[in-house]
């Protein structure tokens, strides 16, 4: 077999060619830098590094604020995905519209907003009881809403290509309203939304525009990990930035390698046998079913 | 032109497409590639055009070998399954393209350029509807157009892949029998893939039969039909029945079978499942008695006592065969 | 919905609920920069739009952006190209490269940035005695900015071009046009709507990248400042009126390519394969 299929299309090796060339040139000279970089470091130095207690908490911070961001968001998200796909309602188009204003938004001027709309002297924050602004909370927030989107556009094509007959179905074969969520579009939603989470989470550890103000940065308390590399960089640490670097590429490829799990693994048949097999109506029924 | 195909062999990766296919189409012929789905057929029109190469094997035009002739220099016209209209682009502009593409020192004025794809859409009869978009039109007027495009160019040779598929079964029959009397008129080589044995047989002057790769049968649908090489053409060509007589299976048309009420020599008993007038013919369905497999019968309406014939009826049948005459 | 079915009807309470949420996450930051920008009236407003340290932000973060732009378009048509109109070995790894830049965090970005040119590579003494500075500099900033959009346009590209097949560009090679003209009157027209799209998305990702950016460009005023470098110095002043008033040009650019985005979408939707509609 040779390498390329025969085609009378022309210029696929000049395409490739230059494609190749730029990608080597941008993207992984960089990334080779930063591994050869790496390879240097001594051993000593990196354990060093590697129990420092900041990075710990910085490592510990990311990880839960992304984790309960991410949760919160699939949820939401799920709502205004379903919400928009199915229903025509006054101010729909521009929400529709609107649910991109994260991705279209500067990270910058998002994180100065929801700062000073979460500030204690803030439109919200003065609302609330307890503080939002320079604590964890306020992190989750600013994932929360930069993460919004992929979740939205994660579900809508699936939500769309659910039909409306298929709920009509269900509901003539004497299904109610509980047994139509669970058994017909929970499996049916259940690996999309594992997507949009996985994505959102890996996106949300590596955020930093919009959490820089929310923050505050205080070390130990509200500093995640791409803010750790910041006030790294900033003393000329390159040893410490660099390791903390791949820590989150190690994270974030992680979760990139969950999606794909998901994606050939997690199908609805599969959700759907599990839930025949252990019935969890009967959790909610006393009928046995 | 004459086209000579010696030896073809293609694989696609470790599937081997054709087996070693020789073929002669001559000059003004219409010849149809006829075959089921995944027989090689639609592999070896991309060959003869140039889309594909073969691994091994000669194409040859007018006896000038192709091999290394770019598509653009083969002087082909091709007609694409789904038509490959360009979709921004207006009838007209699509049936100019190809003349707009010649390079500087050959191209005509675009007034000539014009003129003449108005005169080629004037013979397929499109000629008032030059402005509209593909998106606009049916699907046999695409199929005119795309056929107006290839021919602009002037083409040796006109391929047509599967030319009437995407299309409901009345227009085609009308398209089929405008294109054979466009053929008439332009007398071009042309090749043609289907897998409808009825399309070939009312279009073609020659066919060949295809099934995996390999070439069963080459002839007229006279030849063809009546002369089938094997069981595979035979059935490929129409409904059958096989029946197994003395130890002997025998094949036959639905129209080849004799019904009468009373036992005959050499009759066999069955009880009639389904009655069904299908027009000229009314269709019966039989099932020998003891046998589980079913004959198909049209017996023409006018058979006396065909009225009487009735669901769980008990009859007698026997296929009409040439050598039992 | 045009006409209910009867038996499935609309849960108000859901549509109610989406909209708390819609003001709360979305509407709400976006009135707080608009009030916040005009809380001293227009004339504060326009003042901070156009001192000289805005305005030579303004440039550099509109130099990074249109020279991102224009060679994501050229590398996006020519992966594109290659990807979608052809079958190769490693084709997926190819795609999953032009990926990549999405998937590492900008901070990230900016450090392997350093790394590659800055005081700790091994090119940095050819650097200097060429005085070629990356940096700290515009160059640095320019780099940065292609890596995290590079694979805006490609991607918008390949999904459209893998779906369209490459019947029409046999079509154009058998009756006779060249590579050239094949792309220019067959491919071109057809992936117009998608190559703006990407090039939308582009352009919004570059005005507002701000991680990496901030790594690599040393915070030099009027010099190496971009738009979110400067809101977030004057935030940093506790000029909030001012980094307010530069957010809503930003705001306005997020809302314009809001739009523009949803404008391609529709012309992508509305042109269905001529094979469906066969």
């Amino acid at each position: 077999m040779s390498f390329v299929k025969q085609s009378v299309i022309p210029g696929f090796w000049f395409g490739l060619g230059y494609s190749l060339i730029w990608l080597t040139l941008i993207v992984l000279m960089p990334l080779i830098a930063l591994v050869l970089y790496a390879c240097h470091i001594h051993y000593d130095e990196l354990w060093r590094i590697l129990t420092n207690r900041e990075l710990f908490c910085a490592l510990k911070l990311s990880l839960y604020t992304a984790f309960i961001a991410a949760f919160s968001v699939s949820i939401l998200g799920s709502l205004l995905a379903w919400v928009l796909v199915r229903y025509r309602f006054p101010g729909s188009k521009l929400m529709d519209v609107m649910i991109d204003l994260p991705f279209a938004l500067p990270t910058a001027v998002a994180g100065i907003a929801l700062t000073s709309l979460y500030d204690q002297n803030g439109f919200l924050g003065s609302l609330l009881p307890f503080k939002v602004a320079y604590t964890p909370l306020g992190i989750m927030i600013a994932l929360i809403f930069v993460t919004l989107p992929f979740v939205v556009r994660t579900l809508q094509p699936i939500i769309k290509g659910i039909p409306k007959s298929i709920e009509e179905a269900a509901f003539s074969l004497g299904a109610n309203s509980f047994q139509l969520f669970l058994y017909v579009l929970f499996p049916a939603l259940f690996p999309a939304w594992l997507t949009g989470f996985s994505l959102s989470m890996a996106r949300s550890l590596g955020e930093y525009g919009s959490i820089v103000f929310i923050s505050a940065n205080i070390p130990y308390k509200t500093e995640i990990l791409p803010l750790l590399i910041v006030s790294k960089l900033d003393q000329f640490d390159y040893v410490g930035a660099t390791v903390v670097s791949i820590l989150i590429l190690l994270v974030s490829f992680a979760f990139l390698l969950l999606i794909n799990l998901i994606q050939n693994y997690v199908k609805p048949n599969r959700i759907l046998w599990i839930l025949n097999r252990f019935h969890p109506m009967a959790l909610f029924t006393k009928d046995p079913l | 032109m004459i086209i000579q195909i010696e030896n073809i062999n293609k694989w696609y990766d470790r599937f081997q497409v054709l087996h070693d296919i020789n073929l002669q189409i001559e000059s003004g012929e219409l010849m149809a590639l006829l075959g089921p789905s995944g027989c090689g057929k639609t592999s070896l029109l991309r060959i003869i055009a140039g889309l594909e190469k073969p691994d091994s094997g000669t194409i040859r035009f007018q006896g000038q070998d192709m091999k290394g002739y770019d598509v653009r220099n083969r002087k082909v016209g091709f007609v694409f399954q789904h038509y490959a209209l360009f979709r921004h682009m207006t009838v007209l502009d699509n049936v100019a393209f190809g003349l707009r593409m010649k390079p500087r020192k050959i191209r005509l004025s675009e007034n000539t350029i014009l003129e003449k794809a108005r005169y080629l859409l004037e013979m397929v009869q499109l000629d008032k509807i030059g402005n509209r978009y593909p998106d606009e039109l049916s699907g046999g007027q695409r199929q005119r157009v795309a056929l107006a495009r290839a021919l602009a160019v002037e083409p040796k040779v006109l391929l047509l892949d599967e030319p009437f598929g995407a299309l409901d079964a009345k227009v085609r029959r009308e398209l089929r029998r405008w294109l054979a009397k466009l053929h008439e008129e332009i007398h071009l080589t042309s090749i043609f893939v289907t897998h409808d044995q009825e399309e070939a047989m009312e279009v073609c002057d020659r066919i060949v039969i295809m099934n995996k790769g390999i070439i069963e049968q080459i002839g007229s649908p006279a030849e063809i039909y009546n002369h089938p090489r094997n069981e595979f053409v035979y059935n490929f060509l129409g409904d059958s029945n096989s029946l197994s007589v003395g130890g002997k299976t025998v094949n036959f048309r639905p129209y080849e079978v004799s019904v009468s009420f009373e036992t005959k020599k050499g009759y066999t008993e069955a009880v009639v499942l389904d009655v069904r007038p299908m027009g000229a013919v009314t269709r019966a369905i039989l099932q020998p008695i003891g046998n589980d497999y079913t004959i198909e019968a049209h017996i023409p309406n006018m058979t006396l006592g065909l009225k009487t014939l009735n669901k769980g009826q008990k009859v007698y049948f026997r296929p009409i065969l040439d050598f039992e005459i | 919905m045009k006409a209910a079915s009867p038996i499935i009807k609309p849960y108000y309470f859901l549509i109610a609920l989406a909209w708390v949420v819609f003001a709360l996450v979305l509407i709400c930051p976006l009135l707080v920069v608009v009030i916040e920008a005009f809380s001293q009236g227009i004339k504060v407003f326009w003042q901070a739009c156009i001192e000289p340290e805005a305005l030579s932000a303004i440039k550099l973060t509109l130099l990074a952006t249109i020279i991102a732009l224009i060679m994501n378009v050229i590398f996006g048509v020519m992966a594109a190209w290659c990807v979608s109109k052809y079958e190769f070995i490693g084709k997926t790894l190819l795609v999953t490269l032009i990926d990549l830049p999405f998937s590492i965090s900008p901070i990230v970005v900016g450090l392997i940035y350093t790394l590659l040119y800055g005081s700790q590579s091994i090119f940095y003494n050819f650097l200097i005695e060429h005085h070629l500075q990356v940096i700290y500099a515009i160059p640095g900033i320019l780099l940065v900015t292609i890596f995290v959009t590079l694979p805006f346009v490609a991607r918008s590209l390949i999904a459209l071009m893998q779906e369209q097949g490459t019947q029409e560009e046999e079509a154009a090679r058998l009756l006779g046009a060249n590579g050239w003209q094949i792309f220019w009157h067959v491919t071109l027209p057809n992936i117009k709507w998608a190559l703006l799209h990407g090039s939308v998305m582009s352009t919004a990702r570059a005005m507002g990248e701000f991680g990496a950016v901030s790594v690599v460009s040393g915070h030099i005023q009027g010099l190496t400042n971009t738009l979110p470098l400067h809101i977030e110095m004057l935030y940093n002043e506790y000029n909030m009126v001012a980094a307010f008033s530069i957010s809503v040009l930003l705001l306005l650019m997020a809302m314009l390519v809001l739009v523009l985005r949803k404008w391609c979408e529709k012309h992508l939707e509305r042109h269905p394969q001529q094979k469906e509609s066969a």
